[in-house]
């Protein structure tokens, strides 16, 4: 059964219409790609999906459950986890922070257990933390649990974005062109990075990409969109050879030679 | 009240209703210009309950804190949807409107005349406990998931979000906890001075909870301390050139920003390993450190 799915969305901005009429499934434990040119409205489905937009029309289910008007922050509860194609780590607090903020959320408290200094936020807060530095020890970020999230080089920033992402134990994982900026040596490391902890954490993952050896490494079913319209699905293969995805991002002559 | 006494109460109350501040532009990363108006709230309730109806000390000035708890609910829960600066403009606006009533209505408050006769109970011992206890709660609420919800969604509201932080409730948070720490100040500011007006408790007051906490830095509660102690204290000296109030204030505030924009102190905080690392310093500087 699909964990994931999109039926018939549309997003309008005014005019502009960012997405149009796109369904996809995403089956449990499977990795799945959305690729397409710029602008083809791909960030704009995680946008959908985390709650951050409201489809114009179209439904969106994660497990059966409508996730349509619900604030980000529930989704995030239910189990969506994603990571952004602009680092957005949280600036003034350390790596350990970073991800104790999101795994906070499985721990929860309020003011008053705090003020009253009542005896479960001391263990919860000692959960989250000992559950972060586990997360970051596994993502080999142990040792810069202090740092700012600004010191560390782009690649690590990109990690621990995944880590913060994990943190939240979501059962699916939107990355966001995860492989924007890394070197190839890098890139490497990523796809099996991924691959390693869709498995360990029985992930379901969706990812853009404009790496093509990502994509085709990683995910057994890929989407391609353009100009808010899906154009094609299928295997890595079959998406290749098809004349609109080539005529996207080359250009129509090269779709008819 | 002889000096050090009065000047010890106003700066421990300063320290009180700056915490408060630091929780909700330091932390939460939203600016009010109208805080000063909640410890006139708790100033007036505490005091028109004491007086009117002869409430003791101690549940007077819970009520006073209740009190202005309350009407920071009433303006946070339309204003907190703002963009931050709306939230700002707002929040001046609401803390003149409060003002504006104190004055006018006369029959309850004594107007513009102010309210006399509050009972003169507050010890300086008093307010020292609990500027302490409001630097503690604070310190650990940074320390505490609250407080790392409060910076990560200064940072980035819409990556907190999607971490699970539920914003808007964190932010209505950060308001009430300013607004409870301001009327607890209020509270015992009425019942050390026994006499309060409506004037003590306008935007300029607001604007100078802002101006302790930027130079003392936004993020690093040592910082505010210090500065909040150090700000307070200071006019009161120099009581001979009072009228050089206001233009000291604009001088800090246009040096902090061009020479120390993060502040005097910057992120750093005091700890109790604070020793332990001075040490450190000082034996790797000497070569003595192991490594």
């Amino acid at each position: 059964m699909a964990l994931l799915s999109l039926e018939d969305c549309s997003k309008h901005f005014d005019g502009v219409k960012a997405l149009q009429g796109v369904s996809l499934s995403v089956p449990e434990r499977s990795l799945v790609g959305i690729i397409g040119p710029n602008g083809a409205g791909k960030t704009t489905v995680f946008n959908l999906v985390t709650g951050i937009y409201r489809p114009t029309s179209g439904t969106i289910k994660l497990d059966g459950k409508d996730l349509v008007g619900q604030p980000p922050h529930r989704i995030a509860a239910a189990g969506v986890a994603r990571t952004f194609q602009n680092i957005r780590l949280f600036a003034g607090l350390s790596v350990l922070e970073n991800v104790q903020t999101a795994c906070a959320r499985r721990h929860a408290y309020g003011f008053l257990d705090v003020a009253a200094c009542l005896p479960w936020y001391w263990r919860k807060e000692r959960t989250i933390r000992s559950e972060a530095l586990d997360l970051l020890d596994r993502l080999a970020l142990g040792e810069l649990r202090n740092e700012r999230p600004g010191n560390l080089p782009y690649g690590l920033q990109r990690r621990l974005e995944i880590a913060r992402a994990l943190a939240l134990r979501p059962r699916l994982l939107l990355l966001d062109e995860p492989g924007a900026g890394l070197n190839p040596g890098e890139i490497r490391e990523l796809i099996d990075l991924i691959a390693e902890l869709a498995e360990a954490f029985s992930l379901t993952v969706v990812l853009i990409e404009h790496r093509m050896e990502i994509v085709m490494s990683l995910c057994r079913w890929v989407y391609v969109l353009d100009f808010g319209c899906l154009i094609a699905q299928g295997t890595v293969d079959d998406v290749r050879r098809d004349p609109r995805v080539i005529g996207a991002y080359l250009g129509k002559e090269y779709a008819d030679a | 009240m002889g000096f050090y006494s009065s000047l010890t109460v106003f700066t421990g109350l300063t320290v009180i209703a700056v915490m408060g501040v630091f929780v909700l532009t330091g932390m939460a990363g939203l600016f009010s210009f109208g805080q000063a108006a909640f410890m006139a709230v708790g100033a007036y309730v505490a005091g028109l309950l004491a007086i009117r109806m002869g409430l003791g000390f101690v549940p007077a000035v819970l009520a006073g804190v209740v009190a202005s708890l309350a009407a920071g609910l009433l303006v946070a829960l339309p204003v907190m949807r703002l963009r931050r600066d709306y939230f700002a403009l707002a929040t001046f606006g609401f803390g003149e409107a409060i003002r504006a009533l104190l004055n006018q209505s006369v029959g309850i408050t004594g107007g513009a005349m102010g309210l006399f006769g509050i009972p003169v109970v507050t010890q300086p011992w008093m307010v020292v406990g609990a500027a302490v206890w409001s630097v503690w709660l604070v310190r650990t609420l940074k320390r505490s998931a609250l407080g790392r919800d409060w910076q990560a969604l200064k940072t980035d509201e819409i990556a907190a979000e999607a971490m699970g932080v539920p914003t808007y409730r964190r932010k209505v948070e950060a308001f009430l906890i300013s607004c409870g720490l301001a009327g607890f100040a209020g509270a015992l500011f009425g019942f050390y001075t026994s006499y309060v007006d409506p004037a003590m408790f306008g935007w300029f007051r607001s604007a100078e909870w802002i101006i302790i906490l930027f130079f003392g830095g936004i993020n690093s509660i040592t910082g505010t301390v210090a500065s909040a102690l150090l700000l307070s204290a200071l006019p009161e000296f120099l009581r001979f050139v009072a009228q050089w109030r206001v233009p000291l204030y604009c001088g800090i505030v246009i040096a902090t920003i061009n020479l120390r924009p993060r502040g005097m102190f910057g992120d750093w905080e005091l700890s109790l390993s604070t020793p332990g690392e001075v040490l450190k310093g000082v034996r790797r500087r000497r070569g003595l450190a192991q490594p």
